[in-house]
């Protein structure tokens, strides 16, 4: 994990300030990573009690000018435990201090990098960014989580809505479903959809140690979607030292944020204890998208002998978000006073807020994971895990309410039409659609050095998910009850607030998995090549279609096989310059939705196809003491992208039924250039940089294809205009600036510039059927910038370190549109659209003890 | 070094800062938004007093009243219909009310006139001849009764009317009454050939009966239950088109704390085989003319406008969501799956509502403006204007493009 991000710190310092006129001694040494087995980058190196410091280069070298005499030298890096030299220095003497290791300050954080297949610098040949602790703390402000990673190539997130945890991030173009998302190495897309839900880790920034987006199929072991990439999230483990912070900060939109951390640090029986908290409020910026958030996170871990760690981590970030849910034109916004920050979604009654769109969910995520150290040469890591998510989103049901001129619900005349239409119950109601589910998996992985260049690793991944999905009602708005005929085991129902309506089904999902690696290491050369195989089932049961009588309300198992195979090489031409590539081939099974495409027990599609997708990426990087770059062009093809056609058709017994049919040949290539940079050309300031350019584009139309019936009849033919569209729903070009400067001790501003350009609008290619539309991209965004502003300033209260941190986002507060969903005539009169925030600010202040 | 990027960066927040990608769009959105407010705030209904004899006269009076009343009608209001009610039909003010006053002329006045011997006229001086000696006249009589008159009244104001009374003697002596008017500074036999003026007696009152109780008409004793009966006797050989201006008095009731009544007329023609009142008249309808507002000018609209209901989608295979989509825009079968094909299938839906719900105004000439809501990445109200000819119905304007392919 340290690799890039030492880098990274290499900029706070790497000005060996070596040059001082009158008589002194010279200090220096290696400063090296114990749990990385690689030289430690930008660590601190400072005469204890005095300011005079260098950082290490990105050899991990130091030399430290000293005035003669005994001196304490102080080595430091955040999340590593600080180590404190004695040293006698005369008058023109150089002492070589050799090797200093430095260990990191969590217990098990080496291991777990293992599980996570964290990539590491000049040895693992993907393309990836790593954000650390620090940058994290720094750049957050009043973002969303995967917002931090805008400034790194490939990357659009956006905050759609508004809402908090409404987040959403895209990677080389492509969405959550097509982007792994893994926490601590567990993977947590849906088991359903693929997809990754923000909303319920929007707590989780609190807690997060470290972040590493692998772009394209990623160093991940483990069968991951990862056509765009893996988010590699790794938390907290337990602190090694004891103590603990406490947090607090508010912002824009009446925010405000309290967390404390508290560490018994590693107790000599073995033991050690981390646990924090946080709670997290504030109204919004835009209308009605009020939240209210805790988190918590808890970490025990148990040395046993030295051979054994076991650590049992359990966090979770219970959430209540008002969101804005319906993406409007242009037009509409300006049609009201609140302009880009005018949401539909909600109204008052009785004087309070009522958001129609109302998201909660609470998935906690509870893991134990035991580390065995079998012997030098060969270890096992294993990491059993349960979530049981509950929650969902409320939404209108029933007649349609009105507005009041201000555009808002009016939630008053709803209640009195329900009043009004008495023993008929409510007319119009508030529903929640729950999703709920229980996961339970074990990952697993064994890996042994073979000989001095070869290690393999074998795993096992496996995996059960059921997906509970109904409707409750949420809020009968002043009505008595809301009458729902959808149980067929109970029809005509006066349904009350949290009885389930309209539907109500769980989802089954089996899925088990191996996969196994070679990799060789020699002096300058490292490759890898892996392969895993994955089997997943899926069964449906229907609780409101089906009798409890019948035995169809559990369908059979619908089976599906999936693979992955890829490898890579990374050789390191010299000590400065290195190159990689690394390709793949994946085929994994449908989601659920193509299994199931009519949501009907008996219309199961079995033979809905599998995806496939083929990847190529070459790479380049450099790294200077002062200076470091890395570029990498990619070549990725989405093949048979999951396409059902449903059609009506008569059955032999003359009923009409649903049939459907898989269409293949959906293609998409995403092929771009991605670089970036940092320099620091003094040891106070820093630059960075970044320019990724993709051209992602939709592949082919499809034409004619037949869409036949259970007896061969023709039905329809079904043509998509698709060739040569561009992908939409990301920017193709985004540019980033930064600069970090310490003005001095202690106080570091830093202003970022990102450039978002080429967006298309979102649309759905299976509904460009239109013939005359042919060609015509989607409507073209208007490109846009934004600028963001931060401030650290680093100090003691009372002995304690303290640090106050600031950040203004959208600084000049820009009005720009981050989300677009294509209209009928591809411009943005037809279009729909999100807004991105205006201004927002934090200001937090953080002490340590 | 850092300087100039410091300076490159803060060059670069400027250039970039300045620029809201969307600026122009709100700009445009703004202004539009204001011209559909304005547009909004024409109102779809008006209730106007004016009266327009006819249509035509209304139209072009209307399209004036809409042109200068609503300047603000732009290009969001193209298309929008605005329905005015106002007055068709013929208003006629009763006539005037002219009361004659009564004038019996006396001894001494024909002693004036030199009649004084027998005190009475006489066909000697109901014809031409010279009064007074050596002053030519076209009739004695009505000099002498001007001389008489201009001493019994000393300033008489222009057009006063007297009823005359005097004995006239043609083989026996009859009591005449004459109506003279106060003309141009003489007192004429006045005479209508049109009207005949005609005001109504005590002794008329009380032959009707119970006008008679109190020698006048009222709401409750109203003159149309009796005059057209009166005229009938009083006026038997009346000719078609002969007409009689009647003066009667009207009880108004308690005004202002006492009791009051005034004279009115009423003017009766007869149609052959009865009496027919024309004066005062009021033959007026409300009637309401649609207006719309095309290519930037207000035009008599016959089309109806109708907007659907959640039983007209239900009807037609939209009631699920109660509204068309875009896949509805398009050629397609309906009813799904049965094998006829249609250009387009919302255009074929709303025929269906038409014909099943709105069947009175399917018939030729009928001009119908739907109004429906319609779901295509988002959801808006649009209309499509059509018109049944020849017994199919022809699209002549929509607020979406309706798709044939």
């Amino acid at each position: 994990m340290r690799s890039t991000f030492t880098k990274m710190y290499a900029i706070f310092g790497l000005m060996l300030i070596s040059t001082l006129g009158f008589s002194q001694g010279i200090v220096k040494g290696i400063a090296w990573d114990g749990d990385m087995k690689e030289a430690m980058v930008g660590a601190n190196v400072v005469v204890k009690g005095t300011m005079n410091g260098v950082t290490t280069d990105f050899d991990g070298n130091f030399e430290l000018s000293v005035e003669p005499g005994t001196k304490v030298i102080v080595f430091s890096f955040m999340g590593y435990t600080n180590i404190e030299k004695k040293v006698t220095v005369a008058e023109g003497q150089t002492v070589d201090l050799g090797r200093i290791v430095m260990n990191a300050d969590a217990v098990g954080l080496q291991e777990i990098q293992l599980i996570a297949n964290v990539a590491v610098d000049r040895k693992t040949p993907v393309a990836v960014s790593t954000i650390t602790p620090a940058k994290i703390q720094e750049k957050l402000g009043a973002q969303e989580f995967p917002e931090i990673l805008k400034s790194t190539p490939g990357v659009y997130a956006t905050k759609q809505g508004g809402g908090y945890g409404d987040s959403r991030i895209n990677l080389r173009g492509f969405n959550s479903e097509n982007v792994a998302v893994m926490i601590n190495g567990i993977p947590v897309n849906d088991m359903e959809n693929g997809r990754v839900y923000w909303s319920n880790w929007a707590g989780l920034s609190d807690v997060t140690r470290s972040m590493q987006v692998q772009r394209g199929l990623g160093a991940s072991k483990v069968a991951v979607p990862s056509v765009g990439g893996t988010i590699n999230i790794l938390t907290n483990t337990t602190n090694a030292k004891k103590g603990g912070s406490l947090y607090t900060a508010i912002g824009t939109g009446g925010r405000r944020k309290v967390g404390l951390t508290l560490s018994t640090g590693l107790m000599e029986n073995g033991w050690a204890v981390s646990v924090s908290g946080a709670m997290d409020e504030g109204n919004g910026l835009v209308d009605g998208t009020w939240h209210k958030a805790y988190s918590y996170f808890m970490n025990i871990s148990k040395k046993i002998g030295d051979d054994h760690i076991i650590s049992f981590t359990a966090f979770g970030a219970p959430q209540e978000h008002g969101q804005r849910y319906d993406r409007l034109k242009m037009e509409d916004y300006q049609k009201y006073p609140s302009g880009i920050n005018y949401n539909p979604n909600y109204g008052y009654l009785d004087g309070q807020m009522l958001n129609e769109r109302r998201n909660f969910y609470h998935k906690p995520q509870i893991s134990l994971n035991w580390y065995w150290t079998i012997n030098e040469s060969s270890n096992l890591s294993t990491a059993a895990y349960m979530s049981y998510g509950t929650g969902g989103g409320t939404g209108p049901l029933g007649a349609s309410v009105t507005r009041t001129n201000d555009g808002i619900i009016d939630y008053e005349a709803a209640r009195d039409a329900n009043i009004a239409n008495g023993a008929g119950g409510s007319k119009s109601i508030i529903r929640a659609s729950r999703n709920d589910h229980k996961w339970y998996g074990i990952l697993s992985v064994y890996e042994k050095e073979a000989s001095d260049n070869i290690t393999f690793s074998v795993g096992l991944d496996s995996r059960y998910y059921v997906g509970s999905h109904f409707r409750e009602v949420s809020n009968l708005l002043g009505g008595e009850y809301y009458i729902d005929n959808s149980d067929v085991n109970n029809p005509n129902r006066k349904a009350k607030v949290g009885d389930k309506i309209a539907y109500n089904n769980d989802g089954q999902v089996m899925y088990a998995g191996g996969f196994g690696q070679v990799e060789y290491s020699a002096d300058r050369l490292s490759a890898f090549l892996s392969g895993a195989i994955s089997e997943t089932s899926y069964k449906r049961v229907d609780y409101f279609q089906k009798l409890d009588s019948d035995p169809s309300q559990t369908t059979d198992a619908f089976n599906f096989f999936g693979y992955m195979i890829k490898g890579g090489a990374n050789y390191n031409l010299t000590d400065n310059h290195n190159v990689f590539i690394n390709t793949g081939y994946f085929e994994r099974a449908p989601f659920f939705k193509a299994v199931f495409p009519t949501n009907d027990n008996d219309e199961a599609n079995a033979d809905a196809q599998t995806e496939k997708v083929l990847s190529f990426e070459a790479g380049y990087g450099a790294r200077y003491s002062k200076f470091a770059f890395n570029a990498n062009v990619y070549w990725t093809k989405w093949k048979d992208k999951s396409m059902v056609k449903t059609f009506q058709t008569e059955n032999q017994a003359g009923d009409l039924i649903f049939g459907t049919a898989n269409i293949t040949g959906v293609n998409a290539i995403h092929m771009g250039v991605e670089a970036d940079f940092r320099y620091n050309p003094t040891e106070k300031l820093t630059i960075t940089g970044m320019l990724s350019v993709g051209n992602w584009t939709w592949e082919n139309d499809i034409l004619d294809v037949p869409i036949l019936d259970d007896n061969n009849n023709l039905v329809e033919t079904v043509n998509v205009y698709i060739g040569g569209l561009k992908v939409g729903n990301s920017a193709q070009t985004t540019t980033a600036l930064g600069i970090d400067y310490k003005l001095f001790d202690g106080f570091k501003v830093g202003a970022d510039w990102n450039f978002f350009g080429n967006i298309y609008a979102d649309f759905d290619p299976l509904r460009r059927n239109d013939e005359a539309d042919k060609g015509v991209d989607s409507w073209k965004m208007k490109d846009y910038h934004l600028f963001d502003f931060n401030a650290k300033y680093s100090f003691k209260i009372g002995g304690v370190d303290a640090m106050l941190l600031a950040n203004v986002n959208n600084l000049f507060d820009s009005e720009y549109v981050s989300d677009g969903f294509d209209g009928a005539n591809h411009d943005w009169q037809s279009s729909t659209v999100y807004y991105g925030l205006g201004r927002t600010y934090s200001i937090g202040l953080k002490v340590k003890f | 070094m850092k300087k100039i990027l410091l300076s490159g960066f803060l060059g670069l927040s400027l250039i970039f800062s300045s620029c809201n990608p969307y600026e122009d769009i709100h700009d445009q959105l703004s202004n539009d938004i204001e011209l559909k407010t304005e547009s909004d705030a024409i109102p779809t209904e008006i209730s106007l007093d004016s009266t327009y004899a006819t249509l035509e006269e209304a139209e072009v009076s209307l399209q004036k009243y809409m042109t200068v009343t609503y300047p603000s009608a732009n290009k969001f209001t193209e298309g929008k219909v605005t329905e005015i009610e106002y007055n068709l039909g013929l208003v006629v003010d009763a006539p005037d009310v002219i009361v004659s006053e009564k004038y019996v002329v006396t001894d001494a006045d024909y002693e004036l006139v030199g009649n004084g011997k027998y005190k009475t006229f006489s066909k000697y001086d109901d014809t031409a001849g010279e009064y007074p000696i050596g002053t030519p006249v076209d009739n004695i009589l009505d000099a002498k009764i001007d001389q008489i008159l201009k001493v019994a009244y000393a300033t008489p104001a222009e057009g006063n009317r007297v009823e005359v009374e005097y004995e006239y003697y043609d083989g026996n002596t009859v009591t005449k009454k004459v109506v003279y008017a106060f003309t141009s500074g003489v007192w004429e036999r006045y005479s209508n050939p049109d009207v005949v003026v005609y005001q109504l007696t005590d002794a008329d009152y009380e032959a009707m009966g119970a006008p008679g109780a109190h020698h006048n008409f009222s709401s409750s004793v109203p003159q149309e239950d009796y005059l057209p009966r009166f005229l009938e006797i009083n006026y038997a050989y009346a000719q078609t088109g002969d007409a009689v201006n009647i003066i009667y008095y009207y009880f108004l009731g308690k005004v202002d704390g006492s009791y009051k009544s005034e004279y009115r007329a009423v003017t009766y023609v007869f149609e052959g085989t009865s009496w027919k009142q024309v004066a005062p008249l009021d033959t007026t309808i409300r009637h309401k003319s649609k207006y719309k507002y095309t290519e930037g000018v207000w035009k008599l609209s016959k089309a109806v406008v109708i907007i659907l209901t959640d039983a007209d989608y239900e009807l037609v295979e939209s009631g699920k969501y109660h509204n068309f989509a875009y896949y509805d825009n398009r050629p397609g079968e309906y009813p799904k799956d049965s094998g006829n094909e249609f250009d387009n299938v919302m255009m074929e839906k709303i025929r269906v509502i038409l014909e099943k719900n709105y069947s009175d105004l399917v018939h030729e000439g009928s001009e119908v403006i739907v109004h429906f809501n319609y779901y295509d990445s988002g959801n808006s109200v649009e209309n499509v204007t059509i018109i049944f000819e020849g017994g199919v119905w022809v699209l002549t304007d929509s607020s979406i493009t309706i798709k044939y392919e």
